[in-house]
């Protein structure tokens, strides 16, 4: 894909258009803005391929991670439009109420990886996963997850590494299984 | 927290590193532990699979399709723009822009050691043609590296996608 071959582009597109897609409207909750992440995304990959190493991190880490970064960047530049402007309107936040690991049959592929993770996440504590949440769907920091609960900030920092270490967890169970 | 945060400290970060929450200085200080401590690499590369698992969690939404050609033709546009030195028409034989390099490359050197071999004295001509021949073999091996790495992005993302 680096060295401009357009087919490889086709065919990551192919593949993954519907899962950034889905990312990005998850975090966004627009769909002209979620549109415009998908082709920024696709567009960076092929642009930033010769820097993937596939020893370092999966494919699907790797394109997941651009698609959420992209993601963010317009969700905080929101943020700073609707401080400024004084409309919170402008701030679609992450949806409240159900998250993703309470959606039944939330993923169409079956990759041990992610039945893994889904696992584990079912298994947190409701208060580590609406942090872990937070973090990951709205990008929001520590200080920020502090203010947004009212809850001390080490004890975010405690609930966030508890929750991630816990879906580690799950990944080693996984690969203990395998080997 | 002390200035220079021990092992301990920052192992405790790299969840957080993972999410890409942390403030930037933070961040700066577990990426130059990471390129050190092979323990605390192999975990962050850990949490940032678990990050993206927690994407693939969701449930899937597909683009409607007018917005799905709309991106397809956009793609393609740009990709196209961009077509020229480094890239690759579809349907160009693959090996033809690498030959077409070096052919180019050692045209260049060949003009330039004739060139300060007439107008300078005859060893410094050499020495120069020597570290452009070097320079210009530098880069033959980095455009051959990053076709290696392409390639092995393409098997990855086939591979997952045949799960």
């Amino acid at each position: 894909m680096a060295d401009g071959d357009e087919a490889a582009l086709a065919a990551l597109y192919d593949g993954w258009a519907g899962r950034v897609h889905t990312l990005a409207l998850w975090i966004l909750k627009d769909p002209d803005d979620a549109e415009d992440v998908v082709e920024e995304t696709f567009w960076q990959a092929w642009r930033t391929a010769s820097r993937y190493d596939g020893q370092r991190a999966s494919g699907s880490t790797w394109l997941m991670m651009i698609a959420r970064s992209r993601a963010l960047d317009r969700l905080r530049a929101r943020r700073r439009w609707a401080d400024w402007s004084g409309d919170p309107a402008n701030t679609h936040e992450v949806a409240e109420g159900r998250s993703a690991a309470e959606i039944p049959d939330a993923r169409s592929e079956a990759v041990e990886r992610q039945d893994a993770v889904a696992l584990a996440m079912q298994g947190l504590p409701p208060e580590q996963r609406e942090a872990l949440e937070l973090a990951f769907f709205a990008g929001l920091s520590h200080s920020e997850i502090s203010s947004r609960l009212a809850q001390p900030l080490g004890t975010v920092k405690t609930r966030i590494r508890l929750a991630m270490q816990k879906l580690r967890q799950g990944l080693d169970s996984l690969r203990e299984g395998g080997s | 927290m002390s200035p220079v945060p021990s092992h301990e400290e920052l192992h405790e970060m790299l969840p957080a590193a993972a999410l890409e929450i942390l403030e930037p200085t933070q961040m700066e200080l577990v990426a130059a532990h990471r390129r050190e401590c092979a323990e605390c690499d192999a975990l962050l590369r850990d949490y940032r699979e678990v990050a993206a698992s927690l994407a693939l969690q969701l449930p899937l939404q597909q683009l409607d399709p007018a917005r799905d050609r709309a991106v397809r033709a956009r793609l393609a546009a740009r990709a196209g723009s961009l077509r020229g030195p480094g890239t690759r028409a579809p349907g160009r034989p693959s090996g033809y822009d690498r030959w077409i390099g070096w052919a180019v490359a050692a045209g260049l050197a060949g003009i330039l050691m004739v060139h300060h071999s007439v107008h300078r004295s005859v060893n410094y001509g050499w020495l120069v043609a020597g570290v452009l021949m070097l320079v210009l073999l530098g880069v033959g091996l980095y455009a051959r590296t990053q076709q290696r790495r392409a390639s092995e992005l393409r098997k990855e993302v086939e591979r997952e996608k045949s799960r």
